[in-house]
């Protein structure tokens, strides 16, 4: 029942659609949910589709893997110590209110147009959110917990690995989660706007040859890309702090 | 002893943003690499191009159809968020197509509101208030879900009107979740004025931005860039300061709670 009605809802509203752009009441740029479908079906079997999806999605997922590589010990660096916490907190919120697209037409000209010139993107879009929130992470690290564990005779290293990054670990796991989102939208966007190879460039394609239902095909694939990156990160989360109070009641 | 403290965290603060603006004065001030000139100069283009007609034909185009996009996504997220928060049913029968909408990289919609509008300001306005929209409208009904149910309850038990229930309790009570959501859209809002700006536009931000890279127009892409960081920075000041007040009751409350 629970599954039944919204999957009802679903069905209805392509029905509609579909019934709609049968009987021509929609102009011919909203084609049927039947055409984009078969479009998207066929365009599925070339590899220049997947080529473009790798390289949107490779660019994306390698981007947040530098982001997290480099951005999580820095800010975890920036975070431990009093003075370097106030010297760089808010020079780096300043940073991260600038729009990372606005970069992008200064960034062809050093880049190029291609893989590295989205990657770059990504890791402007994502690096500022990490490093704030690792920054917050370990200033947020419970002052009791961290002196239990000295006074059990716990060294550094072993206070950091108990102490400090169990708290930092959900802090990046929701910056990670904000900032895939957007990084994603700056994937698709940078190949559409400057070219190249990626999803964005192909959906532009399609739509610059007046291709409709391809295109809308390609975007419905943008769509169930962006459902399944997001829900990663979400699976992610959930997966690595299954121990933490956050997710407690989502589990259960 | 703790005055001085602040005024030393305080200066720690300033000194920062002074101290790399500073070096990338001096270290670029006989750059000849062509793409990163002296500040001196990107300073110096960044005011001879705003301060002329461009500031009309290509900032200000842009910003009204921010705003105007930004407030369509703020009326309906929270309306639509609260009523979804407030029916479970109707939550859980939409959730595939809100999930979905929401998911979508709105930079991968511009083709279709090129192709469905035609370019210019309503198909701007239209992608704007499509991509802010989602965050706000999921923040929304995530925060009404937050309610404590007894709050409500009592304010049943006491007579309110289920406009009053909404106005006094729900969205009192969702702020701090739909300011979360805002702050969301903010991002994903200019960055789309940027993005929907660049196709079949003849100004604007987007237009200005990209016809100076394809120029070649170094400082002239220096100049679009520090606007739109400008932008950026201006939102979420602005951002902000409405936040600090319309929450003001909600940290004093909070502190209230912890402290205890």
């Amino acid at each position: 029942m629970s599954v039944a009605e919204p999957a009802l809802v679903v069905v209805a509203v392509l029905a509609v659609w579909e019934l709609l752009a049968r009987i021509g009441v929609l102009p011919s740029s909203i084609p049927a949910p039947g055409s984009i479908v078969s479009s998207l079906a066929s365009d599925m079997q070339t590899s220049r589709l997947w080529n473009g999806v790798l390289d949107s999605v490779g660019a994306w997922a390698i981007g947040l893997g530098i982001v997290v590589v480099v951005g999580v010990p820095v800010g975890v660096l920036l975070g431990s110590s009093r003075v370097l916490y106030a010297a760089t907190r808010h020079t780096v919120e300043f940073l991260r209110m600038i729009p990372s697209i606005a970069a992008l037409p200064l960034l062809v000209f050093v880049y190029g147009v291609g893989f590295q010139l989205t990657v770059v993107l990504v890791v402007l879009t994502a690096l500022w959110p990490l490093l704030l929130q690792s920054m917050y992470g370990v200033h947020d690290v419970d002052p009791v917990a961290r002196d239990t564990a000295r006074v059990y005779g716990l060294g550094r290293g072993r206070v950091f690995a108990r102490v400090t990054m169990p708290s930092v670990a959900p802090y990046v796991a929701t910056g990670l989660r904000l900032s895939g989102t957007i990084a994603l939208v700056v994937a698709i966007a940078t190949s559409l706007v400057v070219g190249g190879s990626g999803l964005g460039a192909l959906i532009a394609s399609a739509s610059n040859s007046g291709q409709n239902p391809l295109m809308y095909g390609r975007i419905l694939l943008a769509g169930i890309l962006g459902l399944i990156l997001t829900g990663a990160l979400i699976a992610a989360e959930r997966r690595l702090l299954h121990w933490h109070p956050s997710q407690r009641q989502a589990s259960s | 002893m703790k005055a001085t403290r602040r005024w030393g965290i305080l200066g720690l603060e300033l000194a920062t943003p002074i101290v790399l603006i500073a070096l990338w004065w001096a270290l670029s001030a006989h750059s000849s690499s062509p793409y990163f000139p002296p500040l001196k100069d990107i300073v110096h283009g960044f005011f001879q191009t705003w301060k002329g007609s461009n500031l009309t034909t290509d900032l200000l185009p842009s910003v009204l159809r921010f705003l105007v996009g930004f407030a369509i996504a703020l009326l309906a997220g929270i309306s639509i968020g609260l009523l979804l928060g407030l029916s479970p049913r109707a939550r859980r029968d939409l959730s595939p197509l809100t999930e979905f909408s929401r998911a979508l990289p709105i930079a991968a919609l511009v083709p279709v509101g090129l192709v469905i509008l035609g370019p210019g300001a309503t198909m701007e306005i239209a992608l704007i208030a499509f991509g802010c929209v989602w965050p706000i409208l999921v923040a929304s009904t995530d925060g009404v879900r937050g309610v404590d149910p007894v709050l409500l309850d009592t304010a049943r038990a006491y007579g309110l009107s289920r406009r009053q229930r909404i106005r006094t309790v729900v969205l009192p009570a969702a702020l701090p979740q739909i300011a979360a959501g805002v702050r969301i859209a903010i991002g994903i809002g200019i960055a789309t004025m940027v993005i929907a700006n660049i196709f079949g536009a003849t100004s604007g931000l987007g237009y200005f931005v990209i016809q100076a890279q394809q120029s070649f127009d170094v400082l002239g892409t220096w100049a679009g860039l520090l606007m739109i960081g400008l932008i950026g920075v201006l939102a979420n000041g602005l951002y902000l300061i409405v936040q600090h007040r319309l929450l003001a009751w909600h940290r004093g409350w909070r502190a209230s709670t912890e402290g205890s």
